[in-house]
């Protein structure tokens, strides 16, 4: 756990017990049984071998008036220490065009994964592959990851070992600050933080001289059908050696661009998103620029009331980059299908099974499946 | 054919006659003007709920969806810079109804006017609705976005779907019990319809104050129900003609 976590979450237990002080605890603790194949797949959980595995989200959010609040959001799993994700103090309705105002650690304005990051929430089990699959361009995690000039061959290598850097990396929680309001059917945000949408920080520290800057904008036209769009950009490595030549790290930037809808009626849901990324990188022959479609489609539909069943379609398609002298694709494209069915014990415990079937590399590479029974308590 | 037709002259006959007082009875049972009969009695008094806080004004967050991820749809941005939603009215939360075996036996007839469980600034109005079993229950969208009512009450088990403003479902309901309602989308919003064998219940008015009407002499347990649970019960015996005060400090 991290100390700004820990004194974030003192501050809002310790609130003083004004008349309009409001403090809420809520949580959710997921407890799931997962078998993937014994593949090489970077998608194989544990090798394989059949596990159990727990995480548990802690909320906390103190209202200190009708326009101040702190807010905190711990999570922990049975492979990940404990970590604050979220803490944040946001200020609403604080000027007359209505601007709220957010400072802190928060997920940024990008997609509209919203509350299905949460177990109680998420119709499967995985997150939406742009959040979790891991590509071939190494990040300051990877083992061996934090060169700065990448050799050729190593950006080929990495294809399809699951060691690199996400998409979207996970909730996309960074430290930072954020403008943000609706005016009638639209909903606006911008903020800047010390990582980009590829790069989290788990840290207060920056990986980097430049900032991550993210802007949304949303439309609503119709109750039940939202749009949205976000665009992202900044530098993305890590400055720990210099960059041979006049460039720094802070000139290779990373930029994406997505579009996010949402749309319901009925007993059904939809969401899609697409997200279009561009890296910098400086390869030993020259830099280059490595391109990455992303995208997700998945639905819900109620049965019968407690019973839903859900399907999700993900995948990534990569671009070319040069290497020995040839283009060619710089990891292997994923298509990924996850669906399940979920039923409600009671409204507040959800029960789980799902089934996740990966291909790589067209449909011709390494192949993973996962089976997962989830519980969900939320509380 | 003749004869069928006579059967069911006599059937109508009979059940005009359970039927009348019954619906009588029904119709008159939340009704402050009605005073007792001398073959039946009457309960009122006031309700003083001077231990609760019934000034805080109800919290609007939802800390899973609407305070952490803003930029989910479903609603979530609704909440943010919304400003507390007004404390129900008392009128809205509590209610007072007879428990008796003997009232359980009826028959009583079913009011033809629907109630209405409506969702209107991201809470349900009212927050406790008492209606008798067989009673088809209104639950219309006032707000601009979706909701989402469900229930996995034994009493009761549906889920509405999502339908936008103005668009309403209804739900019959068919067995007696305590059915909680919420919305899926907005978990802080919740209700409780208590579904009654018998049509002596009533709600108060803004300032507590209740009338009970028309009910048969007899021993009872008169219940106030606040919010999500019973609050109060209190042991009464009443005569023919009576009008009985009983009031609740709770």
């Amino acid at each position: 756990m991290n100390r700004t976590g820990i004194i974030a979450l003192l501050c809002v237990a310790t609130l003083p017990p004004t008349t309009s002080a409001q403090v809420l605890f809520t949580g959710q603790t997921a407890a799931q049984f997962y078998k993937s194949a014994v593949t090489l797949s970077p998608r194989a959980v544990n090798s394989g071998r059949p596990s159990f595995g727990w995480d548990t989200q802690l909320f906390v959010d103190g209202e200190v008036s009708d326009h101040v609040t702190a807010l905190a959001y711990l999570r922990a799993t049975n492979t990940d220490p404990i970590t604050f994700d979220y803490v944040a103090i946001r200020l609403t309705d604080v000027t007359p065009l209505g601007l709220n105002f957010q400072a802190g650690k928060f997920d940024l304005p990008f997609g509209n994964l919203g509350d299905r990051r949460f177990p109680r929430k998420n119709l499967l089990y995985s997150l939406p592959s742009i959040y979790e699959y891991r590509m071939a361009l190494p990040d300051h995690f990877s083992p061996g990851g934090d060169y700065q000039v990448i050799p050729e061959r190593e950006i080929l290598a990495g294809a399809g070992q699951g060691r690199g850097m996400r998409l979207l990396d996970l909730g996309m929680y960074h430290p930072g600050a954020m403008v943000f309001g609706s005016a009638g059917i639209l909903e606006y945000a911008f903020a800047v933080t010390t990582g980009t949408v590829s790069t989290s920080s788990y840290t207060s520290d920056n990986y980097n001289s430049d900032l991550g800057k993210v802007a949304r904008l949303a439309i609503t036209p119709m109750t039940g059908l939202t749009i949205g769009s976000a665009y992202a950009w900044g530098a993305y490595m890590q400055a720990v050696y210099p960059i041979p030549g006049v460039e720094n790290v802070n000139t290779y930037a990373e930029r994406a661009a997505e579009v996010d809808l949402e749309f319901s009626r009925g007993y059904a849901v939809l969401y899609g998103e697409a997200v279009y990324s561009t890296f910098d990188v400086p390869i030993t022959t020259g830099d280059q620029t490595l391109k990455v479609l992303g995208y997700y489609v998945e639905g819900k539909y109620t049965i019968i009331p407690r019973l839903y069943a859900a399907l999700r379609v993900s995948g990534l398609t990569f671009g070319d980059v040069l290497a020995g002298g040839i283009q060619q694709p710089w990891d292997y494209n994923l298509v990924e299908w996850e669906g399940g069915i979920g039923y409600f014990i009671d409204r507040d415990v959800l029960l789980k099974a799902v089934r996740r079937e990966t291909r790589t590399h067209g449909g011709s590479g390494p192949k993973d499946n996962l089976t997962v029974l989830q519980l969900v308590v939320s509380y | 054919m003749p004869k069928r037709t006579h059967r069911n002259q006599v059937t109508s006959v009979i059940l005009i006659h359970l039927a009348l007082p019954a619906l009588m009875i029904a119709q008159q049972g939340r009704t402050a003007e009605n005073v007792p009969t001398s073959s039946t009695a009457g309960i009122h008094g006031r309700i003083s709920l001077s231990k609760r806080d019934d000034t805080h004004p109800v919290s609007m967050r939802d800390p899973m969806s609407g305070m952490y991820t803003m930029h989910g749809g479903n609603g979530a941005s609704a909440l943010i810079g919304l400003s507390p939603g007004a404390p129900a009215k008392l009128s809205e939360r509590a209610v007072v109804y007879l428990e008796s075996d003997d009232l359980n036996q009826g028959p009583y007839a079913v009011s033809t006017k629907n109630p209405s469980l409506d969702q209107k600034n991201l809470q349900f109005h009212p927050q406790v609705l008492p209606i008798m079993v067989g009673t088809r229950v209104e639950f219309p969208n006032r707000d601009n976005l979706f909701h989402n009512v469900f229930s996995y009450s034994q009493a009761k088990e549906f889920d509405l779907g999502r339908y936008p403003k103005d668009d309403s479902r209804s739900v019959t309901f068919d067995r007696p019990g305590v059915v909680r309602v919420y919305c899926d989308i907005h978990s802080h919003m919740s209700a409780t319809i208590l579904v009654l064998k018998h049509p002596y219940f009533t709600s108060p008015d803004d300032s507590g104050v209740y009338v009970l009407s028309r009910i048969p002499p007899g021993k009872y347990r008169v219940v106030l129900w606040y919010d999500r649970d019973p609050a109060e019960r209190k042991n009464v015996e009443v005569k023919a003609g009576e009008d009985l005060q009983l009031d609740f400090t709770n």
